[in-house]
């Protein structure tokens, strides 16, 4: 297993992804709908909207599992989070990152994984919004347009918390 | 995007009419994330019918209720009674069919039934299949 490298604006992005206020509050509807509607729309078991704090990886939105944090070191999404495109893992047993794993060895038993990045307007990446499947999949060029376009609902939402939060 | 913005575009105009939320916001942003289209959405009737009347749509999608009020509103347009033309594809989507909602759509010549709960790309597809 290779753990997530830490990317080079990492304070600068714990300073943004604090500054949301977002870090374990409670589940949110306007969150939760979104990651229903993901799984319905590709059909997979897993949904996760997830945050990478400085050594763990916390979920504001999960579906299909009660998953809530994790050691950082061990995320998906921690590597999610260092790439520009969709991060997509066809088969995590046969990726050299994750085949050892122990979300790949043991429970939920990761196959398929695809994360995409939470960037903020102002550049940083505070997380990943996630489909995850027990078994291998693919995802073709409109389901990745299909993913952007969630993320990208995910982002408005978060920023639109923070909007909030700094106004009252 | 504004009205402005719309009227301007050269993008093909695309209605789309249903009581989902997220179906609603996700395909316009699609559309509209990949330049495709502009999307005007709307959950109400009334306001379907008004955007018919000031927009040449090139492209109506409607969700069917439970009622099949929406039926009329196809009438008005395939009757020319609306500044879309008569002509132009309809997509129904409807939680369920029979054979006479399937004969009054086919006589109303809808272009394609999507069944709910419907998924984003299959409204995708079938938007593609339209408008290329």
């Amino acid at each position: 297993m290779i753990a997530a490298p830490i990317p080079h604006d990492e304070d600068k992005r714990l300073q943004a992804l604090r500054a949301l206020l977002i870090l374990d509050t409670p589940p949110e509807e306007r969150f939760n709908r979104i990651t229903a509607f993901a799984a319905f729309e590709f059909d997979v078991p897993i949904v996760l909207l997830s945050l990478i704090d400085d050594e763990r990886q916390w979920c504001k939105s999960t579906f299909g599992t009660d998953f809530c944090s994790s050691s950082r070191d061990i995320s998906f999404c921690g590597h999610a989070i260092l790439q520009d495109q969709i991060m997509v893992i066809e088969d995590a047993t046969q990726d050299v990152r994750f085949h050892d794993n122990p979300f790949v060895t043991g429970e939920p038993h990761i196959r398929f994984y695809a994360g995409a990045q939470l960037v903020l307007p102002t550049g940083e990446a505070v997380g990943s919004f996630c489909l995850i499947d027990r078994k291998p999949r693919t995802l073709d060029e409109n389901d990745l347009s299909i993913l952007s376009t969630l993320r990208q609902m995910v982002v408005t939402e978060l920023v639109a918390n923070s909007d909030k939060s700094v106004d009252h | 995007m504004s009205l402005h913005a719309y009227k301007n575009s050269k993008l093909p105009l695309v209605l789309l009419y249903d009581s989902e939320y997220m179906i609603r916001s996700v395909f316009a942003l699609l559309a509209n994330q990949t330049a495709k289209a502009s999307v005007m959405e709307t959950a109400h009737l009334p306001t379907a019918n008004n955007l018919c009347q000031t927009n040449a749509f090139e492209l109506v999608i409607i969700g069917m209720g439970q009622e099949h009020e929406e039926k009329h509103f196809i009438e008005l347009i395939r009757g020319g009674m609306t500044l879309t033309d008569k002509s132009v594809p309809i997509v129904v989507m409807t939680s369920a069919i029979t054979e006479g909602l399937l004969y009054e759509l086919k006589s109303l010549n809808v272009t394609d039934i999507l069944l709910k709960p419907t998924r984003v790309k299959a409204i995708h597809d079938v938007f593609l299949r339209n408008i290329n």
